[in-house]
């Protein structure tokens, strides 16, 4: 695969990858908000 | 007595390009005060290394042999056996951030991850001007904002310019309240850099301050492993500020790790800045894709920003996503002055900062993520 090619695959799985951890921690903090929020009433 | 003179009559015009190139880090740190724990001890360096037959770095000294010099062994040591300082820089910042503003804001977290896109368009500019593709991404990596981990994945990917990468990212990062403010005016209208938003402060749980460094690790992990030394260590100082039962090792990681690591990092990096390998077109072209991965990461932020603005109600102010990149606190208070500039009753900080440290969390994954994927497309 040629370097430009690649910089595209790489742009392409590269964003997405960032974005899918993200979404991750994002609705992993949101559950162990409720869940904090629900011990503390 | 011809040994006396033998210095100067090996001087090189490169090496004196690097003298040049060293003062004026130097005058850059003192005087203009940019960056000044890493940019002076790197010119320094530079000026240090580039000294015909300077005892700093490797040499072969005529009847005796090979001698390690001290700015070689540390670089090999400290950095290219196992990354060490870097990383360990990174227990240090995770032990001076609080996460509190994003953990009351956990969509903010999407503008981490937006504000990358810098590094991945300077990829393929990169690859478009000839480099190799770890040398490309090596160079995009510039645009994490993150000195540590532009040197790390450089380092990681064995690209042939790892010195002009840590003085690109490093003098970026410093010249933030410059390039960020272009960038932001060249895609919002006054209207928009105006919107108010109001902060809610309420008090995050400790408890989920505690949880939220070991999710991140585990899910940083999980999702993608190449990341888990970044992420990990970052977590891991994060860790130690939050758990209230180490606070003279959250102190000692903020204060006394940080600088000294900070103290060696800079001239340890000289060892890459000798002249037959910085003083060439590439080099150039580095500092100016540089500016470009900073450029694009603060437009792709705003137009992030702007485009969650079209499906929400509550509309936010697109400056906010500028703060996803890793410049911290840099520019959180870009942002954070241009909302009062557009707007004198308009306090944007405490979102910014929210966004500036997801932007801290987002740098380091993507640098995790270009190390995980690059090896699979060559």
């Amino acid at each position: 695969m040629d370097a430009i090619t690649g910089s595209l695959q790489l742009m392409w799985q590269g964003m997405v990858s960032i974005f899918v951890v993200i979404a991750a921690i994002c609705v992993a903090v949101v559950i162990v908000q409720k869940i904090s929020k629900k011990k503390k009433q | 007595m011809e040994f006396l003179v033998e210095g100067f009559a090996a001087l090189t015009w490169q090496q004196v390009v690097m003298f040049i190139v060293g003062g004026v880090l130097i005058y850059l740190a003192i005087s203009k005060k940019l960056e000044p724990a890493l940019l002076l001890p790197m010119g320094f360096g530079a000026i240090l290394v580039n000294i015909p037959f300077s005892g700093a770095v490797d040499q072969v000294m005529e009847g005796i042999g090979p001698v390690t010099g001290i700015v070689d062994w540390l670089f090999d040591v400290g950095i290219h056996a196992s990354e060490a300082m870097p990383l360990l820089l990174f227990i240090g910042i995770g032990a001076m951030i609080d996460f509190g503003p994003l953990l009351k804001n956990p969509k903010l977290l999407f503008f981490g991850a937006a504000a990358q896109f810098g590094i991945f368009l300077t990829v393929f500019a990169a690859a478009g001007m000839g480099f190799s593709l770890t040398d490309a991404a090596s160079i995009g990596i510039i645009g994490a904002a993150d000195g540590p981990t532009s040197i790390l994945v450089s380092q990681v990917l064995g690209s042939n310019y790892v010195g002009p990468i840590a003085v690109a990212a490093y003098s970026y990062m410093a010249l933030v309240p410059i390039i960020q403010p272009l960038a932001i005016k060249l895609v919002t209208t006054k209207k928009e850099r105006a919107i108010k938003m109001e902060y809610h402060g309420e008090d995050i749980p400790r408890i989920a301050k505690i949880l939220f460094p070991i999710v991140v690790t585990m899910i940083a992990g999980l999702v993608a492993p190449s990341s888990i030394a970044l992420v990990g260590f970052l977590m891991f100082g994060n860790l130690l500020r939050e758990c209230g039962v180490l606070d003279s090792l959250s102190d000692t990681a903020q204060k006394v790790l940080v600088n000294l690591i900070t103290l060696l990092l800079g001239i340890t990096i000289a060892s890459t800045m000798r002249a037959e390998a910085f003083v060439n077109v590439q080099t150039i072209l580095i500092m100016c894709l540089g500016l470009v991965a900073f450029f694009f990461d603060t437009i792709a932020g705003v137009l992030f920003a702007k485009l969650l603005n079209i499906f929400s109600k509550k509309k936010m102010n697109p400056m906010v996503g500028a703060a996803g990149i890793s410049a911290f606190p840099m520019s959180a208070r870009v942002v954070q002055k241009m909302g009062l500039q557009a707007n004198n009753q308009n306090h944007l900080l405490m979102f910014a900062v929210g966004a500036n440290v997801s932007g801290q969390i987002a740098s380091v994954i993507a640098g995790g993520v270009i190390l995980g994927l690059v090896p699979t497309l060559i």
